[in-house]
């Protein structure tokens, strides 16, 4: 597939490949610019400006070559036409102006963040474009659009039982006096506003919709139901409002429901996808982090021996920073993507886990300062990635087998959640007995540090109780439980 | 001269092993799926009842044996469940 992408399309590949590295606030050396360095600010702003031109450029380019590949590729000019969908729903220029904003306030760490989520989302758009698999990121659209969609309609059906309830008070009055009517006509507006973002949301539903989904029906006659609110509200008559409120609120609970089942779907569809994309992702978190760890062991080993001292020579340290860096960006990436998906409860946290860990070994890295205690930290990476593919493989493997079975299935999934809660919880017993010994050994303070002492295991153990919950809470207990239970 | 010392290194010792030695029982004590029960009216609400007593007691200064104990509670409770999962 990758050798049929015209040039054309292989130019602007470039062009995303040279805005992906364009700019980055942090300075070569891996620390934060200084907050004064006035003229480094202003270099940093320059150069994402430029990536935002690159990128309208790019986004430009790709109409255009949908336009002129049209009949005679349209395959190509598809994917084209995806992939400036995908740029402009995702606002990528404007994350970007954003980033702009951030340096300008020098506000780094915030400015770092958005920045990642922006190559979050052009590596995306890189996937897009060079993918063999377009099925899977339409379906992967899809259900972001599903999860916007459910906020989006989570936010409308407050506020509808906001003004069901403010019609209910205002009914009350047999005779409204001005200011009575002057609160109807406010609440008329508000009525009306809200119908408008039901309708917006019924044409972003009915985009998307397969023959199965009904939610853009349901918000079509949520919509029309606001609308017979209106009028009422309008002349001043609260109490003719409150029947077709009550009917909106149904249509729109009814939509709720609708697009549950519709992500239900689409989750499971996904499922087998996700998955995979994970478990490359711990694949190469682990072998980079390897060659992370034989480097840094060269570099702190003082062997005389000749052939060591020769592989000494020939490491690159800012190779191991890259590889370091691409460890946690492949973490950071891997729980964006588990937690757009919600693919599961505990699985997130526990790669967020693993980048936790990962984290502070760039710094020293950069400063060329690593020692023994980088290496051990690499090494704990290695292992939580290696027991973490391991639970996704079994998973895999029994998913396979239930196929079809619906209960079989979700009890497969239920012995992943609780593999992994059992993962992290031993891992933060490990923690805590560390912090033991630290007080007993007096570790040094570098490794206390990274645990951010009895603190953060605090905040993880509440966070296990809480993940635990939340397991519980999707019906574990209906699959815990029945009449085979003999191992209780 | 030499005497004083000794009997306060002693007693030094001697108190660090009475502080210590929680510690140490804590993590030397076998905790497995078979000497755990599991309230099977709400599993999962029973592990997560360990996970809020060991952070309860990790809001103290220092993690003590209690919150070492609760945290392997949990662990086996966890094998307990996934074991059982796996028969089905």
């Amino acid at each position: 597939m990758r050798s049929t992408i015209p040039n054309a399309v292989r130019v602007g590949l470039c062009a995303m490949a040279l805005l992906m590295g364009a700019t980055s606030v942090r300075a070569q050396d891996g620390a934060k610019p200084v907050p004064d360095e006035k003229s480094r600010r202003e270099q940093l702003e320059f150069r994402q400006k430029k990536a935002i031109a690159h990128m309208q450029e790019l986004e430009d380019r790709m109409f255009q070559l949908a336009e002129l590949l049209g009949d005679a590729e349209p395959d190509h000019s598809m994917r084209l036409i995806m992939g400036l969908q995908k740029s402009r729903e995702d606002l990528i220029v404007e994350e970007m102006e954003e980033v702009t904003g951030l340096i300008k306030e020098e506000a780094w760490d915030a400015a770092e963040e958005k920045q990642r989520q922006v190559l979050f989302r052009l590596r995306e758009l890189r996937e897009l474009l060079l993918s063999t698999d377009l099925d899977l990121l339409l379906k992967l659209q899809r259900l972001r659009k599903l999860n916007r969609g459910l906020l989006d309609l989570a936010k409308i059906a407050k506020e509808e039982e906001r003004l069901g309830g403010a019609s209910e008070e205002l009914a009350k009055a047999e005779s409204p006096d001005d200011e009575q009517k002057k609160r109807m006509e406010s609440l008329a507006r508000a009525q009306a506003e809200n119908r408008k973002l039901a309708e917006i949301l019924r044409a972003e539903m009915a985009e998307i919709a397969d023959s199965e989904m009904k939610a853009s029906e349901r918000l079509d006659e949520a919509g029309k139901a606001m609308k017979s609110a209106e009028r009422p509200l309008e002349r001043g008559r609260a109490e003719d409002a409150r029947k077709p409120q009550k009917d909106a609120r149904e249509k729109l609970e009814e939509a709720k429901k609708d697009l549950e089942a519709a992500r239900e779907r689409l989750l499971k569809e996904l499922q087998r996808f996700i998955r995979k994309a994970i478990l490359q992702s711990l694949f190469q978190m682990i072998d980079n982090q390897t060659r992370v760890n034989e480097d840094l062991t060269l570099l702190t080993s003082s062997s005389p021996d000749l052939a060591i001292r020769r592989r000494r020579a020939r490491v690159q340290p800012k190779r191991i920073e890259d590889r370091q860096r691409e460890v946690v960006t492949l973490a950071r990436d891997a729980v964006q993507l588990l937690e757009e998906t919600q693919y599961a409860v505990a699985l997130p946290w526990s790669v967020r886990y693993i980048q936790e860990w990962a984290e502070p070994n760039v710094a020293p890295i950069a400063a060329q300062k690593a020692t023994r205690s980088e290496i051990r930290r690499g090494e704990k990476v290695i292992a939580d990635c290696r027991e973490l593919a391991d639970i996704l493989m079994e998973e895999d493997k029994y998913a396979k087998q239930s196929e079809g079975n619906d209960r079989a299935e979700r009890t497969v999934k239920l012995l992943a959640e609780l593999r992994t809660l059992r993962y992290l919880q031993d891992r933060v017993l490990a923690d805590t007995l560390l912090a033991v010994e630290g007080e007993r050994k007096s570790l040094s303070e570098d490794e206390l540090r990274i645990l951010r002492k009895v603190r953060a295991i605090r905040n993880w153990e509440a966070t296990l109780r809480e993940l635990t919950l939340e397991i519980d809470r999707r019906g574990a207990a209906e699959l815990l439980g029945g009449d085979n239970d003999e191992g209780f | 001269m030499t005497r004083r010392p000794r009997v306060l290194s002693g007693l030094v010792l001697g108190a660090a092993l009475a502080v210590l030695a929680p510690h140490a029982a804590a993590q030397n004590e076998e905790i497995t799926p078979e000497s755990v029960e599991v309230d099977m009216v709400d599993p999962l609400g029973d592990v997560a009842s360990d996970m809020h007593d060991a952070a309860t007691g990790l809001d103290r200064e220092a993690p003590g044996a209690d919150v070492i104990r609760s945290q392997r509670t949990a662990i086996a409770k966890l094998d307990k469940l996934v074991e059982s999962l796996k028969k089905r």
